[in-house]
């Protein structure tokens, strides 16, 4: 008889199986251990008749000492379902199912500097990132052109943001460092004419300026241009849009 | 001649190899007893492609270059007494008596260590009727023990014979939701460790993401093993056809590495396909070049369950398959450069790269799949993936600390250390990813809050 393919469930684990019908129950429950982590003299095995119902009916060992029962005494048709209960009031397998991050173990910061053969140590030898000798000048010009930008740009001016496909208009209600983003650039909150924005005017808790939801942006300073950018009409046929 | 071996290892890896290759067949119009489909009179796709993957023998028959591998008979067996029984030479299919017991102590110290100098006696044989040996294609699971144990005993065993020959591998990782087993977390972080040295580039699939896609875009209301192991198929197929077909705009098996794979140890690209279209929704579809490529860019089209756009891309190489002219694809991926959610690490060069290959994709009969006109695969070298890693680390911890069934691996000879060691290089692996997403300029434009 060819193997079958059933489902195996259990409180920790669910997969599609190929279970042999020559298989005894004995050889069934030590494959099942295996997969579920019960023991067999824990497990009790319930076979679900059909998909649809919770109709099941458990999978025991007759009372016949010396001889073996195999899966093909039972009606097991494919795909059916195979539950795996565990029968151990305190099962060790509970404390297993629990999600927490606090176990996790996190490499601290110089034992990955110990490493070798790590992403940091190529860096430092490539001189990328942080570790390129250009790379401080660079990031500084790039304050810097934020900042200048920024200098032209006043709470209450229209203006219009450069950053995606979309034409997007509203109005500057704040400028100036936003420590929750970082503690450098110059940033622009902008209240848009329309909900494409992320957020309300505050930032990670931080109230910046007040909105709506959704009306609300934080985009770098050379992404704003002011100037006399009114309301678009969102029903104007020649919108690019359409 | 740049030949590639097919090297499917356990239940999982030759299940899929068994979709692999009778996808592969269907393309190129082999036979399941391997001859020449009636009216050919030569392979489909070019001579040259078509070697890389099959050798001819004297009579006019075809032999897949591959070699499945499995420590109990059952899953072999039925390759041994399947449709395709003679599609592949006995020697190409080997099997043990005695199972991995989903211990990847078992696949890769005891009893999987029994059958490494038959395994590789006979892939010896295999690499010597090639001309030009490119590489191997390794298809496993992590999750299993043979597929992780024996999997990443013969990935280090090929590095030691087969040098700087390119090692690729599709791995079924473990779905972030439903275990399949309790040791699942073990047996992955154990193989991955191992292999992170010597493997070049790792497609992961995770089942629950194929088991979304089949339910959601093909319908099926309770997708098999068989359904999955089809789409993953279709994936792979994609992945290696600008190998296999001659004119494509080629991709060779190092380049994967060379486009995607910025350090050694980063050589996780996440692999998304589209479009995924039930034979009954695809008359309503379009399926533009635009359309397709935007699809890649979403969470339901990855064969990993992972959010990019929490991510920075490093790499990114696009396989077309079908009609399609490169002029639609630049405009494709000038739109997707444009696009917020699309973040590149900026202190090193991240590229689009390109292959198109003209002969479009085949459903397999019986399969819900739509034959569409186009499709592509998307792999992508994204930090997003560094998720995947998390959630199989804290899995991991869990049972460790209370040494749960390590018993099963000591029993079996390893050493306890070795459960430190592998998570510890997990560990630091986490943080190559954290290093790689760090220290942007600031210049880039799209950053919005």
């Amino acid at each position: 008889m060819a193997d079958l393919s059933v489902y195996i469930t259990s409180e920790l684990t669910s997969s599609e199986r190929r279970v042999s019908p020559q298989w005894s129950v004995e050889h069934f429950k030590k494959k099942m251990e295996l997969i579920t982590g019960i023991p067999p003299e824990s497990q009790r095995i319930w076979v679900y008749k059909r998909r649809e119902t919770n109709e099941r009916f458990e999978l025991k060992i007759p009372e016949k000492p010396d001889e073996y029962t195999f899966l093909s005494e039972f009606t097991i048709v494919p795909f059916t379902r195979i539950d795996i209960e565990d029968v151990r009031p305190d099962s060790e397998l509970k404390e297993l199912s629990e999600n927490s991050s606090e176990t996790q173990y996190k490499m601290e910061d110089e034992d990955y500097d110990k490493r070798s053969n790590t992403v940091r140590r190529w860096k430092q030898e490539k001189g990328l990132g942080r570790f390129d000798p250009e790379y401080e000048s660079r990031r500084q010009a790039v304050i810097e052109s934020n900042k200048h930008a920024a200098s032209a740009i006043k709470v209450g001016l229209r203006c219009r943001i450069l950053n995606s496909d979309i034409e997007r208009r509203g109005t500057v209600r704040y400028t100036g460092i936003v420590p929750e983003i970082d503690n450098e650039i110059s940033w622009v909150g902008v209240e848009l004419d329309e909900p494409y924005g992320k957020n309300n005017g505050s930032i990670k808790g931080k109230r910046y300026f007040t909105c709506k939801d959704g009306y609300g942006s934080f985009v770098k300073a050379i992404n704003v241009e002011v100037g006399d950018f009114e309301p678009e009409d969102p029903f104007d046929l020649d919108d690019d849009e359409l | 001649m740049r030949e590639v071996l097919s090297v499917n290892v356990g239940q999982a890896g030759c299940q899929i190899g068994n979709a692999c290759w009778e996808l592969y067949s269907l393309e190129h119009g082999i036979t399941p007893d391997g001859y020449l489909q009636e009216g050919l009179t030569q392979p489909k796709g070019g001579s040259d492609g078509f070697s890389t993957f099959f050798s001819e023998t004297g009579s006019g028959k075809y032999v897949p270059r591959a070699l499945y591998v499995d420590l109990e008979p059952n899953v072999i067996d039925e390759v041994r007494t399947g449709t395709y029984r003679n599609l592949f030479h006995p020697d190409q299919l080997i099997s043990g008596k005695e199972d991995a017991a989903n211990n990847y102590a078992r696949g890769h110290y005891t009893v999987g260590r029994e059958l490494l100098d038959d395994i590789l006696e006979r892939v010896r044989k295999m690499a010597d009727q090639c001309d030009g040996l490119q590489g191997f294609l390794f298809t496993h699971s992590l999750g299993g023990g043979t597929g992780s144990g024996l999997g990443a005993l013969l990935l280090e065993q090929f590095s030691n014979e087969y040098g700087k020959k390119a090692k690729l591998e599709f791995a079924v990782y473990p779905a972030p939701q439903v275990a399949t087993s309790v040791v699942e977390p073990y047996n992955t972080v154990l193989s991955t460790h191992m292999t992170l040295e010597n493997a070049d580039c790792t497609f992961m699939v995770d089942n629950e993401a194929i088991y979304d896609m089949c339910r959601k875009n093909l319908g099926i209301s309770r997708p098999s093993l068989g359904n999955l192991n089809n789409l993953i198929a279709q994936v792979v197929s994609s992945v290696t056809a600008s190998l296999r077909f001659d004119g494509s705009l080629n991709v060779d098996l190092n380049e994967f590495q060379t486009n995607l794979v910025p350090y050694p140890r980063i050589h996780f690209p996440l692999v998304s396909y589209a479009p995924v279209l039930s034979k009954s929704r695809s008359t309503h579809e379009a399926n533009s070049v635009q359309e397709i490529t935007n699809a890649c860019f979403e969470p339901g089209n990855q064969m990993v369950k992972c959010d990019p756009k929490q991510g920075k891309y490093m790499a990114t190489c696009l396989l077309y398959r079908g009609d399609v002219v490169n002029r639609d694809v630049q405009t494709a991926v000038a739109h997707v450069k444009t696009k917020k959610s699309v973040q590149l690490v900026d202190w090193c060069p991240t590229g689009f790269k390109i292959g198109i290959c003209f002969q479009k994709a085949t459903p397999t009969p019986g399969s819900e799949l739509a034959d569409v006109e186009r499709n592509v695969c998307m792999l992508s070298n994204t930090t997003a993936i560094a998720s995947a890693w998390n959630k199989i680390d804290a899995k991991f911890d869990l049972m460790y600390k209370k040494r749960a069934f390590v018993h099963w691996y000591v029993s079996e000879g390893m050493e306890e250390g070795e459960f430190a060691e592998a998570r510890e290089d997990l560990a630091a692996l986490e943080n190559d990813y954290i290093e790689l997403g760090s220290d942007s300029l600031g210049d880039d434009y799209k950053e919005e809050y």
